[in-house]
């Protein structure tokens, strides 16, 4: 791509941000109850304002570590899973099933079931590692599934095996399928762990905030605080590319 | 002279979906020597490899083969491109073996391409890399699958040439697959041409 063509591609995503902003701004003042839909101003004002205090970013500091650890545990699981599953069809078996339930089950009816067995504080992070975990079990599975013949041969020919084969051989050829699952569970983990706080409604959260929000009909709040979570799960995406850039 | 440590594969038989690449093959490879297998392409040199190495399913048996460390270079260089030369070494001779690293790189000339990927390395530096390979492993017995492919003349020359002469002085059993009859008649103490045999 050359410069020219990267500039009229910024050039069209901004034209492009601005049109929508725009569709908010006249929704919003065609409406005009602003306690629905506040105007996309008053919205950064109100997250200006946010920002200048402290409950804000401990909320934020919060929800981003219980997505950060289920996501982390789901990982943990999902490669050791994964790992027990290659070697042992059996496993693989046992393993299938839950994989594919949890899949199916909408969020909302995992955190019921979720709220009914532990504390809400629990909640949020236990539901974000089960809603990326069978993300993460399949992709490293698949990824373990594919290592080229030619790798698992020379493994066998040279007796290059336990966590030397993992380590150097399995991971690294599985890196496409890993960095894939956790593409996709950056979103997810996102979604379903605000969602979790939401009707968990541990005091320190960011969802707690929104649900506070909702019940006090404060539009501005509502909106800023979703901009806020949408803004912090894209910062955090952008960060786990970065970092999985170097693999 | 044969010996109880020669390799034999008697009545040696392969198919992929069907069509027959092996068929009643015979064969004595002496140990301690380093034997030449010849022929056209299709042949199945290389499946006669994967045989011995034990990567594929055959008809017949194969006797001498128990015990043996093998080293092997198989007929693409399989280096894995997200270690580095070094890495790739380590990686199969395990920890505690830098001398034999550093040793093997050197009779390959490529000491100063022990840090680079094999992405930066070109097709003749990956298939010494393969050799070093197979050397620093440390193997009793060697199976090459067209080892010297993609060296120019004089390179090939002077690596085989010191090849050999290790590996008759360590008395290594070596089988090397080939299309070149003046490499088999260079370096090798014996050769096999597959078409006689099938």
């Amino acid at each position: 791509m050359n410069d020219k063509t990267g500039e009229k591609r910024i050039g069209t995503k901004i034209a492009a941000a601005l049109l929508w902003l725009a569709v908010w701004q006249i929704a919003s003042m065609a409406l005009g109850k602003s306690f629905v839909l506040p105007s996309p101003v008053f919205t950064c004002q109100r997250l200006f304002q946010l920002c200048m205090q402290g409950s804000f970013w401990q909320s934020c500091a919060v929800t981003l570590l219980r997505v950060a650890a289920g996501l982390a545990l789901a990982c943990l699981l999902g490669f050791a899973c994964a790992l027990a599953a290659q070697k042992n069809r059996t496993v693989r078996e046992i393993l299938a099933v839950p994989a594919a339930v949890i899949r199916s089950v909408p969020v909302m009816s995992v955190i019921l079931i979720a709220l009914l067995c532990m504390k809400s504080a629990a909640v949020p992070l236990f539901v974000c590692f089960l809603m990326c975990f069978p993300v993460m079990y399949t992709n490293i599975l698949q990824g373990f599934e594919n290592v080229p013949a030619e790798y698992r041969e020379l493994a066998q020919v040279y007796r290059v095996t336990g966590g030397r084969y993992t380590s150097k051989i399995l991971i690294p050829a599985s890196m496409g399928y890993i960095k894939a699952g956790l593409s996709l569970c950056a979103g997810l983990s996102w979604k379903s762990t605000v969602a979790a706080e939401v009707l968990s409604s541990p005091r320190i959260s960011m969802g707690y905030h929104l649900l506070t929000a909702k019940m006090y009909l404060e539009g501005a709040d509502l909106f800023a605080w979703t901009v806020g979570i949408v803004l912090l799960s894209v910062c955090f995406e952008k960060a786990l590319r970065f970092a999985l850039r170097r693999w | 002279m044969d010996t109880d440590r020669d390799i034999v594969l008697t009545r040696i038989s392969k198919a992929y979906d069907g069509q027959i690449v092996l068929q009643d093959l015979d064969l004595r490879i002496p140990d301690g020597e380093i034997t030449a297998v010849m022929g056209p392409s299709g042949l199945g040199k290389t499946t006669l490899l994967k045989i011995l190495l034990g990567l594929e399913d055959f008809g017949g048996s194969v006797s001498g083969m128990e015990g043996r460390k093998v080293s092997a270079v198989f007929q693409d260089s399989r280096l894995l491109p997200w270690l580095t030369l070094r890495q790739n070494l380590e990686l199969v001779c395990g920890p505690g073996c830098e001398a034999e690293i550093a040793e093997a790189l050197a009779l390959m000339e490529l000491t100063d391409a022990a840090d680079k990927r094999p992405s930066e390395l070109s097709g003749g530096m990956q298939r010494r890399g393969a050799l070093a390979r197979a050397l620093a492993y440390g193997g009793d017995t060697f199976l090459l699958d067209e080892p010297f492919t993609g060296l120019d003349e004089e390179l090939k020359d002077r690596i085989a040439g010191r090849l050999s002469e290790r590996w008759r002085k360590e008395k290594k059993t070596v089988l090397f697959v080939t299309h070149d009859s003046a490499e088999a008649a260079a370096y090798a103490d014996g050769t096999v041409r597959l078409q006689e045999l099938v």
